[in-house]
């Protein structure tokens, strides 16, 4: 990232990132921008519609939800992200300890796999066009046969291998395509709207209202999602990286805590115009015929914009898909240090590819995606509260490193403590996955102060004495 | 060169916006919606190379 926008963060890896090497606002907004239209942008718009949305409540919750996802990037990630200057990995090393940042890492891992999948599945239906094999439907959730295989294994297979050999080639074609592929994402909207009957502007509401979003029923095996839903799934779709603080590291280059506000640049790009752009051209198929309820990215373009349609699917999956390839491979390579990031990534885009062949992912890609979020967010909450809190409760700040343990039991039962109440409130029917984030995050923040007393009051006594401890806090707070 | 393929990149870019905008008010046929946009997009990615990723 500090040389290139799509660039993972490689360097300072163990260290605060010095005063030379911060970057400018253009950076961030360059880098929202083009990697918040990605492939799965043309899966979720059209899973909305899928689940019955309204106008109202569309349009409206992506505002607001919007919102909030910039608001937590610039109040929750940037300020710790231009304060500490750490990497994600490090700064949770810090404070839960080697091991704890393990297990933290493969549940990383093995998301950002399936989501690489998701983009392969993405990516191939755009070949479904030309060779006529037969595709998923919306509650599919096993292949549909030996075409589709094919296509998937095929088209996963050449984003591994690239993904493997030739990153860097990837993200430089990533950085070429990103400003002509938001005006193909707009493209779809504007000729979606006119094929929905749209003629002048004026008209805009009503044909939004009555032809396009009109809130009936959702498709079967669908829920039906209200303002509430658009709202906290705008919100939380990226809480693993605000909230979740995984973009501590990209923050950790910015001057100003202020940058965070860049994040507008994705959200009102890619999860406001995109979203809507691709569930109108599902509204324009599900127009032409009612009975085709299949959410298949690669036809739904075609049929607006033809080839350049289709080679936007191939590349939105293809240049998101790099990176996320390459993030997980990082990830597990972490895992095994010694071991060659080439073949770690070339294995995890295999496994991705196998995942890519079940459609399940793809077509419950809302689901799984509230799903990561709260999978990985009760780290964030650990981060921001050794950050802001313990300290002004007199208790020690990144605890695993000062009291040299590898795993901090505060840390992991509050992580442990969240996951098993979050699911049970899911299992149970209580609340919905795209909601439990929420009291999660304040589960997570409660049970880890307190165990942080507890543990630290304990260590207090057989440790230090309670002036020299007191040095150590007043030292590392970061208020000071 | 690198100024005749920044111009032609515009150019392209322009298409790309102009022929969606150009169906929608009754100017061009969706076939020829289409027939521009793959034009324009081959033009964009054949010459952007030349000049995007060639700042200092």
């Amino acid at each position: 990232m500090a040389a290139e926008p799509h660039e993972p963060v490689n360097e300072y890896e163990r260290q605060p990132v010095p005063e030379s090497a911060l970057l400018g606002l253009r950076n961030y907004i360059g880098q929202f921008a083009g990697e918040h239209v990605a492939g799965t942008e043309l899966m979720i718009g059209p899973l909305f519609l899928a689940h019955g949305v309204s106008a109202f409540n569309l349009i409206v919750g992506l505002l607001i939800g919007n919102l909030l996802a910039v608001l937590s990037w610039t109040f929750f990630t940037a300020p710790i992200a231009t304060r500490a200057r750490l990497t994600l990995y490090f700064q949770l090393e810090k404070i839960c300890g080697r091991n704890l940042v393990t297990i933290y890492n493969t549940a990383n891992g093995v998301m950002f796999t399936v989501l690489a999948g998701a983009m392969m599945t993405v990516s191939a239906t755009a070949l479904g066009i030309y060779f006529r094999f037969s595709m998923p439907q919306l509650t599919d959730t096993l292949p549909t046969g030996i075409g589709w295989v094919l296509a998937v294994l095929a088209t996963g297979l050449l984003f591994s291998v690239v993904a493997a050999y030739g990153y860097r080639f990837v993200a430089r074609f990533a950085n070429i395509a990103a400003p002509w592929m938001v005006l193909v994402f707009l493209g779809f909207g504007i000729i979606g709207f006119r094929e929905m009957g749209l003629k002048s502007l004026g008209d805009f509401w009503h044909v939004a209202t009555t032809a396009v979003w009109t809130g009936g029923s959702p498709q079967p095996g669908q829920t039906k999602f209200t303002f509430w839903h658009v709202m906290f799934f705008a919100w939380f779709c990226n809480m693993a990286w605000h909230i979740g603080m995984a973009d501590l590291s990209v923050f950790r280059y910015a001057r100003k805590s202020s940058y965070g506000l860049a994040s507008a640049a994705g959200m009102y790009i890619g999860h406001f115009m995109a979203w809507i752009s691709a569930s109108v051209l599902y509204a324009v198929q599900l127009h032409q015929d009612p009975s085709n309820t299949a959410v298949l990215p690669g036809p739904l373009a075609y049929r607006a914009c033809g080839v350049a349609g289709l080679l936007a699917v191939v590349a939105a999956g293809w240049t998101t898909a790099n990176p996320t390839l390459y993030r997980a491979g990082l990830a597990f390579q972490s895992l095994v240090p010694a071991s060659s990031r080439f073949k770690v990534t070339l294995v995890t885009g295999l496994v991705a590819s196998i995942t890519a062949i079940f459609p399940i992912v793809t077509m419950r890609l809302l689901d799984f995606v509230a799903l990561w979020g709260m999978i990985l967010m009760p780290m964030g909450a650990v981060i921001f509260m050794d950050f802001w809190v313990l300290p002004r409760l007199r208790l020690r700040p990144n605890y695993a490193e000062a009291a040299g343990r590898r795993f901090n039991w505060a840390a992991g039962l509050a992580w442990l403590t969240t996951l098993g109440t979050c699911t049970w409130l899911v299992l149970s029917g209580r609340t919905e996955i795209f909601f439990v984030s929420l009291p999660g995050w304040f589960i997570t923040s409660i049970v880890y102060v307190i165990l942080s007393k507890r543990l630290q009051s304990g260590g207090k006594r057989s440790r230090a004495p309670s002036g020299a401890m007191s040095a150590v806090i007043e030292a590392s707070d970061p208020h000071s | 060169m690198k100024r005749a393929a920044q111009i032609v990149s515009f150019l392209a870019l322009g298409a790309t916006l102009a022929s969606p905008v150009l169906f929608f008010l009754d100017q061009l046929d969706l076939a020829q919606t289409q027939l521009c946009l793959v034009a324009a997009t081959l033009a964009w990615l054949l010459t952007a190379p030349f000049w995007m990723e060639h700042k200092a």
